[in-house]
């Protein structure tokens, strides 16, 4: 009977409940943790949208528009330029037209804040080396494409930076309508 | 009751009696005035016509000062004090100044906390014709040309029915004063005076055009003298007027032309450094002042080279034409059109045309002078030559003055590599750019230049 009172002792009683507790937390520490479930796929609905988009003539003279169709998963107004600008930079169907730059030339980056638009052109179109006429046209060819359906004007930047000109056109204002008219 | 009756009848009558005495001896009424032809309100005050500045502010610049209102236009200056006793305003109770007259006359008051000016007193220092709900302002008109030979000068005086905006500018041997607006008989007067033989009037669209000849040891002043009825504008001119020509005149004397021929690679012979040396060599030969941005070895830095282009007289760009899958080919002229990116240009090209302006910042025209010169010459030699416009090349936007970009032919087009290998054909294309320049230069300096300054361009 003394044993057995000296045995449940309380010190014993409490330690063997902290012993009970510590197998309990380590049980608990080392259960494998629940996989995630992995979030569900959502597929996006593209919406087909005419576009006009702008090329030059042979004679490197006239902007000539062709209407093609755009897929976005967004209409919104910046989602819509940059598809434009995809188009514009992977050229005409057209034959009668031309590509403003080489087949396979990456399309410029396009930005909307507000009314303005910025046109980030790669690094590689500083090397394109065309005449006066070929760089109003590229330089053109964007402004009407962004602006056929809203937006004020178009800035350019070459690799993300602010340039005077590629080598001819003055880029150190934006671009508006007027600057690209019908000649 | 009936007297009750009778009393109520009559306090009603004097009631109304006296709303329509106070009625009729309201001061204020208010009328419709034709002023120079519009029809603007007035109102009658005491008897006199007044119109507010707002309805003046169309012919006149009316201006509040303290106490005073200062009338300006037609020629004339008139103060008038400010009375805010309406009816005191309306007597010639106070002293007004026209021009350099001063007499008591109606003065200006406030109505409402509005101003309002007495037409009687304004038609009187303007020279106005008035009588209530007309004010009329004569038109514009040359009425007479008079002359006085001097001892060291000669005195042309022009009687005007009013004052008009001068400009006079010395082009050349000739004094040309432009009077804007004005109407006249275009006509040749000849004078007895030794200085000033004869004087010429023509017409320029609306306005009037006085030439006078003066030689190289005369000077020239023109000045005018505003009457209460008329304006006259006085030209003086001989060696006893002291000359006054403005240090820009001297520019023409000295221009600067700038060749600036792009590098293009790829198409072996530097075919635009080739045409620009010898355009350069020709007339630095013939005494012209040229700068090349570039030679074989080294270009100007982008900055200087725009810098050398804000400071031309005249500005060439040469290239080639280059653009992949076009089979475009020729020799192209461009103009620049729109906007330049300077201020001061634009101000200078589409406003009001300013005394000497034209030497400062030279309109699109020179520009088509100079591209017309140039493709005549071309074709002179053989070579026909396009006209294109063009917008927002750096280059061009920059250049203040007469400013073209020449492409010589395509890169892309066989038939044009092969023609700028033929010797001859730059050679032709160089002396088209030399001669053009040198007309078009010559031809601005006999209408501009400084004539004490023309033995140095001699």
């Amino acid at each position: 009977m003394n044993a057995l009172r000296r045995l449940m002792s309380l010190f014993n009683v409490v330690a063997a409940a902290l012993l009970v507790a510590a197998f309990l937390a380590l049980q608990a520490v080392q259960k494998p943790p629940e996989a995630p479930t992995p979030p569900q796929l959502q597929l996006a609905e593209r919406t087909p949208l005419k576009v006009k988009v702008y090329f030059t003539d042979p004679q490197v003279q006239t902007l000539k528009p062709e209407t093609r169709t755009v897929q976005v998963t967004q209409t919104n107004a910046r989602m819509v330029a940059q598809a434009a600008l995809n188009i514009w930079a992977q050229g005409p169907f057209d034959r009668a037209l031309l590509g403003v730059v080489p087949a396979r030339t990456a399309a410029p980056k396009v930005y909307l804040r507000g009314q303005h638009f910025f046109v980030d052109l790669p690094a590689e179109y500083a090397n394109l080396r065309y005449g006066s006429s070929g760089e109003r046209m590229l330089a053109c060819t964007i402004t009407r494409t962004l602006l056929e359906e809203r937006g004020q004007d178009v800035t350019f930047l070459l690799a993300g930076q602010n340039v005077d000109s590629l080598g001819h056109i003055d880029l150190r204002e934006p671009f508006t309508r007027q600057d690209c008219a019908d000649q | 009751m009936k007297a009750g009756t009778r009393t109520r009848a009559a306090w009603t009558v004097l009631a109304g009696s006296l709303l329509l005495v106070g009625l009729a001896g309201a001061q204020i009424a208010f009328s419709r005035l034709n002023l120079a032809g519009k029809q603007v309100e007035s109102i009658q005050l005491y008897g006199a016509e007044y119109a507010s500045q707002s309805a003046l502010s169309g012919l006149l610049t009316v201006a509040r000062d303290g106490g005073l209102v200062r009338v300006t236009g037609l020629g004339h200056t008139l103060l008038l004090p400010i009375d805010e006793d309406q009816q005191r305003a309306t007597t010639t109770f106070n002293t007004v100044q026209l021009d350099t007259r001063r007499l008591n006359a109606r003065a200006a008051t406030l109505v409402n906390g509005n101003l309002y000016l007495p037409l009687d007193t304004l038609a009187s220092g303007l020279g106005a014709q008035y009588q209530k709900g007309d004010f009329r302002v004569p038109s514009p008109a040359l009425l007479s040309v008079s002359s006085r030979a001097g001892r060291d000068s000669d005195r042309l005086v022009l009687d005007l029915s009013r004052d008009v905006d001068i400009i006079d500018e010395q082009r050349g041997d000739r004094v040309v004063i432009t009077l804007r607006g004005l109407s006249g008989d275009a006509r040749r007067y000849t004078t007895r005076g030794a200085f000033v033989p004869s004087a010429e009037v023509t017409r320029t669209g609306s306005d009037l055009t006085l030439t006078i000849p003066v030689n190289a040891s005369s000077g020239y002043r023109v000045f005018k003298v505003v009457r209460p009825g008329n304006v006259r504008v006085v030209v003086d001119a001989g060696p006893g007027v002291t000359r006054r020509s403005p240090q820009l005149l001297e520019r023409v004397t000295r221009p600067l032309i700038v060749l600036d021929p792009m590098k293009v690679s790829g198409v072996g012979r530097d075919v635009t450094l080739e045409v620009a040396r010898r355009s350069a060599e020709l007339l630095s030969k013939a005494g012209w002042q040229v700068r090349v941005t570039r030679d074989s070895a080294a270009a100007l830095p982008r900055e200087q080279a725009l810098q050398l282009t804000r400071q031309s007289d005249v500005y060439l760009g040469l290239d080639l034409g280059r653009f992949p899958g076009s089979p475009r080919g020729g020799v192209t002229v461009y103009e620049q059109t729109g906007r330049s990116a300077t201020q001061i240009v634009n101000a200078l090209r589409t406003g009001t045309p300013a005394p000497y302006g034209g030497l400062v910042v030279a309109g699109t025209g020179s520009t088509r002078r100079l591209s017309e010169l140039l493709r005549g010459e071309l074709k002179g030699g053989g070579v026909t030559a396009r006209q294109e416009t063009t917008s927002r090349l750096l280059t061009l936007g920059e250049a203040p003055q007469a400013a073209l970009l020449l492409e010589l032919g395509w890169s892309s087009n066989a038939k044009d590599l092969a023609n700028l290998t033929v010797d001859d054909r730059l050679q032709v294309m160089a002396v088209a750019v030399a001669r053009s320049v040198a007309t078009y230069l010559t031809a601005r300096a006999n209408n501009n230049a400084n004539i004490s300054a023309q033995g140095a361009a001699q």
